[in-house]
């Protein structure tokens, strides 16, 4: 029996009952202390409540709008990061140069870079969610290119050089760089996404004045109307895309890079 | 084909060390030279200032009367690394490793695939072809970058121990396919191995790198013996002359460590 468990795809599994279970004790173990006004709703009535809300068209039209920030935020931090990242990550003097001002960039939260991005591209500006939420996401894909730049076998492209007969750059980059900072690259994607969608969520309940309203906006919306059964819906609710789409960016991972170091132990 | 160095010299900055002081070789069609020595002595230094991988503190590397400049390889070189995963290509499947270098250099046809098929069919690697690098052993990835480095024929190979992490019945069948390769073809070949027999069997020289930096060779002919081209490499192991080249080859090993 034991053996049986130990198996990937019975402990992934597991996994899947685990979660509503441990979302059932957390419930059960927080209306234990709590006063009976702030008894947290029972687990049944926040995902009926989930299944209610998603037939409201309010609600899906929030929804998509998150979904579309997050998408635009991380179009755009996968870009202009890759970008930056190969920019900077290839010479280890520019990468060196440039490394106290991402650090630096990094620790700030991107919240309070709201009037800062007001500043900078006009007020107008900070009711677009996705233009704040893909400068993080920016940052760790610059940190991912400039992780897989520094791991780069250098005699892995001399041997392309050997076996082609060429010493063309372009060549060099396109058939074996490109390839070898890949996985870094998805990984940066993936760490991207779960964070993207925090912020965008985030800055949707603080930027009150967006034009288009998302999920977050929602919450914050139910939560002072002291409607908290449809706020804990709406918290639900983002928890479950942020693991939906982050499996569905693992699968992605796992097929595209199944020959990387961080997937081959699983083909064993 | 001739390999030349002249003059060369090579010192590691960090921790600063003086591996390889005024080295002169010359390396010919055909010539099949042994490189051997103690751990550290510069064998594989030796082996990546040729292939352009390293930049030698002075002296130069000519290749056909060419200066070889640091990370512009010859045309027609094959290089097999000591740490052969770091020179294949972990994205494609083993066959597609093999196939790569016909590829790049645009020479894929039936004759070239067949070679290649070959290849991979005698190094035991058929039932791998779909497999990627990094899902294979050691030996395996080994025996992977020897067909790389063969597919395409090329003129000069430079093999860092290439039969290290492969176990001696393979090893034995190994030095037929490339005795009979160079045999063949008539490449410049300088291979690393710390193997005596390996040495005797395969070099037409040996060549020492030694404690004081410098280089110390000893030749097959010394001994006046020929080679028997039609008998696997093994064999030639328990043949008199062999034995006593193996003995000389010992002695001049203890010799060039002192």
């Amino acid at each position: 029996m034991k053996n049986y468990f130990k198996k990937p795809k019975y402990s992934v599994a597991l996994g899947f009952i685990l979660l509503p279970m441990i979302l059932i004790l957390l419930c059960f173990i927080i209306n234990l202390f709590a006063p009976p006004k702030l008894q947290f709703p029972q687990p049944s009535t926040i995902f009926s409540d989930i299944l209610l809300s998603l037939s409201e068209k309010s609600v899906l039209q929030a929804l998509k709008n998150t979904l579309l920030n997050v998408f635009i935020a991380l179009a755009v931090s996968f870009f202009f990061g890759i970008l930056f990242g190969l920019l900077l990550g290839f010479n280890s003097r520019r990468w060196n140069l440039s490394q106290p001002t991402v650090d630096f960039f990094r620790s700030i939260p991107v919240t309070f870079l709201i009037p800062a991005t007001a500043l900078l591209f006009g007020i107008q500006s900070i009711k677009n969610v996705w233009l704040l939420a893909s400068y993080p996401c920016m940052l760790i894909m610059v940190l991912n290119v400039r992780a897989g730049l520094n791991k780069l076998e250098t005699e892995r492209t001399l041997s392309f050089c050997i076996i082609s007969g060429s010493t063309n750059p372009f060549k060099k980059f396109f058939k074996v760089t490109l390839f070898e900072i890949l996985p870094d690259i998805s990984t940066g994607f993936r760490i991207a996404l779960s964070y993207c969608i925090v912020i965008v969520t985030v800055l949707e309940y603080t930027l009150v004045g967006s034009e288009n309203l998302g999920i977050g906006y929602l919450v914050y919306d139910e939560f002072n109307r002291f409607n908290y059964v449809r706020v804990y819906s709406f918290i639900f609710l983002i928890g479950f895309i942020g693991f939906l789409l982050n499996k569905i960016a693992e699968l992605i991972d796992y097929y595209l890079f199944r020959w990387s170091k961080n997937n081959s132990n699983d083909f064993k | 084909m001739k390999v030349e160095l002249r003059n060369l010299s090579f010192e590691y900055n960090y921790p600063k060390a003086l591996i390889l002081q005024n080295i002169n070789l010359k390396i010919d069609s055909g010539d099949v030279i042994a490189l051997m020595g103690t751990s550290g002595s510069g064998k594989s230094t030796l082996i990546k200032i040729i292939s352009s991988f390293l930049k030698p503190t002075s002296g130069e590397v000519f290749i056909n009367d060419k200066l070889i400049k640091s990370h512009k390889p010859y045309h027609s070189m094959a290089y097999v690394s000591q740490s052969s995963h770091k020179t294949l290509f972990p994205w494609r499947t083993v066959e597609n490793n093999a196939y790569y270098p016909i590829k790049l250099r645009g020479i894929f046809n039936s004759s070239t695939k067949k070679y290649c098929d070959k290849l991979l069919e005698i190094l035991n690697l058929n039932d791998l072809r779909n497999s990627y690098p990094l899902n294979i052993s050691g030996g395996e990835q080994k025996r992977l970058s020897l067909a790389v480095a063969l597919s395409y024929k090329p003129e000069i190979i430079l093999l860092d121990e290439p039969f290290s992490g492969i176990d001696f019945k393979l090893s034995e069948e190994l030095w037929d396919i490339l005795f009979t390769d160079f045999q063949t073809r008539k490449p410049a070949v300088l291979f690393v191995t710390h193997s005596l027999d390996e040495a005797a069997i395969l070099a037409h020289k040996v060549i020492f790198l030694n404690g004081s930096k410098t280089i110390s060779e000893s030749e097959k002919t010394i001994l006046d013996f020929e080679q028997s081209e039609n008998i696997p490499r093994y064999l030639e192991l328990s043949k008199p002359s062999i034995i006593e080249y193996r003995k000389y080859l010992f002695e001049q090993f203890n010799t060039s460590v002192k």
